[in-house]
């Protein structure tokens, strides 16, 4: 299978050179929205959201959030990458003007503090874990402890598959039994093919992107869609305890005021772009399908942001609520499964940007979604 | 479907060793394979009946057109020929369907093997958005080993020579399917079908989303392969049942909202003397 790859972040910096024009005094109406504009920096910065997979449902809020007012006229330049091959995903720019933020689970940060990196979780965003362990029906693998010896695909970060790997151990398999293959390049979108042909037993992928991409994926008997009968998927959510995606920076990145003020700008508009595929979910499918870097149709790009909604609505604590405690809590369950190495630690949470950005959230803007609701949509199949 | 294809289609296992090719009918049974009989063939949401009752000969190399009101249970028995149906939490089959004298909701029998046997066109021409025109063709004789690349690369050729689209892409064998037009995005979706070599088309309204030219195209098409394959259409165009099927099948509603047929016949026959006054109404276009 042949699958596309386009440079997103290139795409999207075009996009900001029109959006983020410097202002002109008196030109416009301020909205809602400028409110951030308070947060101004002393000079010119760029915020680089890394996000993990190709361009799906999960860019869709962050794509609209480059084009917010609230960045305009701030000289902040903001723009979306994605893990390439070969290349740490949590590599950032060594540049005073630069920040990068990571969008990534508690778990695959803690994975990356354990090798050395200085992360430091920002913001909270979804509430659930993403992660499912999946087999298609023709592996002939029918219980999860079938597993045992065979190997998975992980579609994601390292760490990202502590989830699956604890429910797994909890069923008494040995994990040193497995092998392991992890994405080399997350900027390219996940291929179903090598599951479906038995390459592999079976895959954690995320429940926004790999998840429909399998159900997609082609029946090698029959060439359409296997649809979500042709796969088998084990529930990891007795033993979860990853808490979902947050947002993470280099603390060593976050020393200067113009830094903070950049990061925190960025949360306020990406705060708008949340709300929007909350509340009008077909048209902010429809910008990043409009934007052209994403290798879905509209139906499956609508499914996805639906998908990512459940995971962040409502939002009982207001978006981007950190839940020291439950991530503390969850990091332990995990350490005593043995897949991951050390505990969560309250050094770990750096709560001073949310705070910057606390009086700029717009005064129109619902941070809780109390009255969201998943729609009922089916994966389109081919 | 041959006998000898039995055990194949009853073990999964076995199926992933299976050839397109595998377990075919040899010469004598070519003229009548692909033979659909539905007898007291009943469809459930839950408690609801969708179709009542219906027994219903499809003969073999033909077309088989199936018109009717909406809502009368077209494209649910349509999807219940090549066990779809099942695939919607809650849904049930009563009666028998048998494809050469094999009843396809047997035991033995396994589903994934009966929709390559059975296939299905959608009315939304729905190639694989990520892959190529080659790709979406091959999509279905991709079990590794199975074939050569050569063999895949010839049957993507044939397939999309008989859906007649071969002229028009065979220079851009590697750009996105989503790339073509609507119509060319639907005959590639028949090479798709073609190409893991059933025999059984299903189509339902297959040219509902395309514009005249291409509905001629498709429709033309439909006619040349009705020598190798036996076709179901559902079909709102009383023109285009008229024009393309050998035999046509009149469904309507009972009171109760379930579809049944109410009689079927070759298409001659049914457009211009049916026997039930209700199949009068409905093809002189006084109701549906």
């Amino acid at each position: 299978m042949s699958f596309v790859r386009r440079s997103f972040a290139l795409s999207l910096s075009l996009l900001l050179v029109a959006a983020c024009r410097p202002g002109v005094p008196g030109e416009a109406t301020p909205s809602a929205s400028s409110i951030a504009g308070a947060l101004i920096p002393s000079q010119p910065m760029s915020v680089v959201y890394h996000l993990p997979g190709a361009p799906s449902g999960l860019h869709a809020p962050f794509a609209f959030m480059t084009q917010q007012e609230a960045l305009v006229g701030a000289d902040i330049t903001v723009s979306i990458a994605t893990p390439t091959a070969g290349v740490d995903p949590f590599a950032g720019a060594d540049d005073p003007s630069t920040v990068d933020l990571y969008v990534a689970s508690p778990a695959a940060a803690l994975s990356a503090r354990e090798a050395g990196s200085d992360l430091v979780l920002i913001a909270g965003l979804a509430q659930q874990s993403d992660w499912r362990l999946v087999t298609p029906v023709t592996s002939g693998i029918s219980e999860i402890t079938d597993l045992a010896g065979q190997s998975i695909f992980v579609h994601g970060l390292p760490g990202d598959a502590a989830t699956a790997l604890a429910a797994l151990s909890a069923a008494g398999v040995d994990l040193s039994s497995l092998s392991l293959t992890y994405a080399t390049d997350l900027s390219s979108s996940f291929d179903p093919i090598p599951i479906l042909d038995g390459t592999y037993a079976a895959a954690i992928v995320s429940s926004v992107d790999g998840w429909p991409r399998l159900v997609q994926g082609p029946d090698l008997v029959t060439g359409s869609s296997v649809g979500v009968e042709g796969l088998i998927e084990f529930s990891i959510m007795p033993t979860t305890f990853d808490t979902g995606l947050a947002i993470w920076a280099h603390a060593s990145a976050l020393t200067t005021d113009d830094a903070k003020i950049a990061a925190a700008a960025s949360l306020v508009a990406l705060a708008e772009g949340l709300a929007f595929c909350r509340d009008s979910i077909e048209d902010c499918a429809a910008l990043l399908l409009g934007i052209g870097t994403s290798d879905q149709d509209q139906e499956t790009l609508v499914w996805s942001v639906n998908a990512l909604n459940n995971q962040l609505w409502p939002a009982a604590y207001g978006l981007f609520w950190i839940d020291t405690e439950g991530i503390t809590n969850a990091v332990a369950t995990g350490v005593s499964a043995g897949v991951l190495a050390s505990p969560f630690k309250d050094e770990y949470v750096d709560g001073s940007i949310l705070a910057l950005a606390e009086p700029h959230w717009p005064v129109d803007l619902d941070r809780n979604g109390e009255g969201w609701t998943l729609l009922s949509l089916e994966i389109p199949l081919y | 479907m041959k006998r000898s294809e039995v055990n194949a289609v009853g073990s999964t296992q076995t199926s992933k060793t299976a050839t397109p090719a595998a377990g075919r009918a040899d010469s004598t049974d070519k003229a009548t394979e692909g033979s659909l009989n539905l007898q007291n063939l009943e469809v459930f949401y839950d408690k609801f009946r969708a179709v009542n009752n219906v027994s219903l000969n499809i003969e073999p190399k033909k077309v088989t057109a199936l018109i009717g009101p909406s809502g009368c249970g077209k494209s649910t028995l349509l999807r219940a020929i090549n066990r779809m149906h099942e695939t919607i939490p809650n849904a049930t089959v009563k009666g028998t369907i048998t494809l050469d004298g094999i009843d396809i909701y047997g035991t033995l029998v396994d589903p994934v093997r009966v929709r390559r046997i059975i296939g299905m066109v959608f009315q939304k021409p729905n190639p694989f958005p990520t892959m190529s025109i080659f790709g979406n063709v091959a999509s279905g004789l991709r079990l590794a080993g199975a074939l050569s690349k050569s063999e895949i690369a010839g049957i993507v050729e044939e397939s999309l020579k008989k859906a007649a689209l071969w002229n028009e892409v065979k220079d851009k064998l590697n750009e996105p399917g989503t790339s073509l037009s609507g119509g060319q995005q639907q005959r590639l979706c028949i090479a798709r079908a073609i190409a893991v070599r059933p025999e059984v088309i299903l189509m339902d309204e297959p040219c509902s989303a395309l514009d005249p030219i291409a509905t001629l195209k498709i429709e033309e098409l439909i006619r040349e392969l009705r020598t190798e394959y036996t076709i179901v259409i559902v079909t709102h165009n009383m023109q285009q049942a008229s024009r393309v099927s050998d035999s046509t099948a009149f469904f309507s509603m009972g009171e109760d909202r379930g579809g049944y047929l109410v009689e079927s016949g070759l298409t001659p026959q049914i457009f211009t003397s049916p026997t039930q006054q209700l199949t009068e109404d409905y093809v002189a276009g006084r109701f549906g």
